[in-house]
């Protein structure tokens, strides 16, 4: 990278995670964050209290320059606009981004994806990769264009899950790397050395947005896992896995709604760690619960 | 009675506008209601095989409504793609972002995204031939447009060539992979 060029970013992001790959923009001495974008604030847990976005908290905490539109409509084009930037960095941002913002930025828009694209494109990449049993994931540095996740690549590096990851072990793994691939990468990108390569589309699989129902493990499955069955042990162990902590994962059991936080497999067994009954702290697992979850079965 | 799914010419022809509404109209209707299964939110006449201007919208939580020779009066400017808001009680993840993906029930496993108008001005005849108007918008808008397609012939893949969309099929196992639209519109 040539000295003294400064290329003006705009940053888009929502979540904690987005805050890995700011920090690390931040830290590039050849970026200059112009502005940062965030979702704006929403009612969030039991409380429904409205609460910034941790991008919003990180910035005011920082005094960073930043705007929350609820649309990237004309005005937010407008105050992005008057900042001439060269290039933008989105991770987790939540908002389809227009052409005419795209147009904008004459380096384009950079998208820190947490899985190989094009295998799962759209909102939950991480949890479709845990669920799915796949070995390997990784994380991809693409140009946004008009379709979801679908523009040309940059940058691709692999991670192999773990057996114990869940979904926020992973993704924030998932954004370390890509954190870690942007300041590797972008230097030759931004002098024009590595040309993006376009996905292969027939490969593409798309991902959708959980419910709280996604979470659901039935009980009999439930119950044959505590078993010793080891397919369903697997089973409900990549779904504790793959949806923690959202949507979470229960069971239903006499009309009663059971939590379940975490667990782990010894074997073929799945050995529950954490539950929680309605209205309850969240307690230990321990031999005698099996009763009073299967009484009436057994 | 039985959903109509492609290929089948029925699909692709434009319907002929209700000149009376009689009896025979009434039971089309009701064909159309019962015919509407757990999770359609819309049905038009020619799924059910009669190639006429009628269709149902069936919005979760709200009775279904009947459509007799509907149009779209006025719309807003521009086509836009939707996306799904997670309407769950806790709003978790501000990151993430669905766009809407449209089904139909004559094209099983098969979605896509789909450019509609946001606001359309709509004019129909309800069931005793009364001439009325509303402003749809939102999800009441998209299924609307959806319908008032299938009474001119037009499936949604259609649309999602022309606007350079994406089109998915869902697999065994529940994933949704990519697919070629125009592979798909050649078999319609």
């Amino acid at each position: 990278m040539k000295k003294n060029i400064v290329f003006s970013t705009v940053f888009f992001g929502s979540e904690k995670d987005s805050l890995i790959i700011l920090k690390k923009a931040l830290s590039l001495p050849y970026l200059k964050i112009a502005t940062i974008v965030t979702q704006p604030p929403r009612p969030t847990g039991r409380g429904q209290s409205i609460t910034p976005t941790p991008v919003e908290q990180f910035a005011k905490k920082n005094k960073l320059p930043l705007i929350t539109p609820t649309k990237l409509n004309f005005k937010s084009y407008q105050i992005i606009k008057q900042q001439t930037p060269d290039l933008a960095l989105l991770a987790a941002y939540g908002n389809l981004i227009p052409q005419r913002l795209i147009n904008l930025f004459p380096q384009g828009i950079i998208n820190v994806h947490p899985s190989l694209l094009p295998q799962f494109r759209g909102p939950t990449p991480v949890v479709q990769a845990i669920l799915n049993n796949n070995r390997i994931t990784g994380v991809s540095l693409f140009l946004i264009d008009n379709k979801i996740d679908h523009g040309p690549i940059i940058a691709q590096k692999k991670l192999v899950i773990k057996d114990n990851d869940t979904q926020e072990s992973l993704a924030k793994n998932l954004f370390h790397l890509g954190a870690q691939l942007l300041a590797e990468k972008l230097p030759n990108y931004l002098e024009g050395h590595t040309p993006p390569e376009p996905q292969n589309h027939h490969q593409a699989t798309f991902t959708k947005l959980l419910s709280r129902q996604d979470g659901q493990i039935k009980a009999s499955w439930l119950k044959k896992a505590l078993k010793g069955n080891r397919n369903l042990t697997n089973k409900v162990d990549r779904m504790i896995r793959a949806f923690y902590p959202w949507p979470g994962t229960y069971t239903i059991i006499n009309g009663q709604r059971i939590k379940i936080i975490s667990a782990h497999k010894e074997k073929n067994y799945l050995k529950l760690d954490l539950i929680q009954f309605p209205g309850r702290k969240p307690i230990v697992w321990n031999k005698n619960l099996i009763k009073s979850l299967f009484l009436n079965e057994i | 009675m039985k959903i109509i799914t492609a290929p089948n010419p029925i699909l692709r022809k434009s319907s002929v506008p209700i000149a009376k509404i009689d009896n025979q109209t009434k039971g089309l209707v009701n064909q159309l209601i019962n015919s509407l299964i757990d999770g359609g939110i819309g049905l038009a006449a020619p799924q059910i095989g009669q190639n006429k201007t009628i269709f149902i919208i069936n919005l979760p939580q709200k009775k279904p409504q009947i459509f007799i020779n509907p149009v779209i009066v006025s719309h807003s400017p521009k086509k836009q793609y939707f996306t799904i808001t997670d309407a769950e009680e806790d709003n978790h993840h501000h990151g993430q972002v669905q766009p809407f993906l449209e089904g139909c029930l004559s094209l099983p496993k098969f979605y896509g995204t789909v450019r509609r108008w946001p606001k359309i001005s709509a004019q129909w005849l309800d069931l005793d031939g009364k001439k009325r108007q509303k402003n749809l918008t939102g999800l009441g808008a998209i299924v609307f447009q959806h319908e008032l397609d299938h009474l001119k012939g037009k499936l949604f893949p259609e649309r999602i060539i022309k606007q350079d969309g994406q089109l998915y099929r869902e697999e065994k196992n529940g994933q949704l992979k990519e697919i070629s639209p125009q592979d798909i519109f050649n078999r319609l």
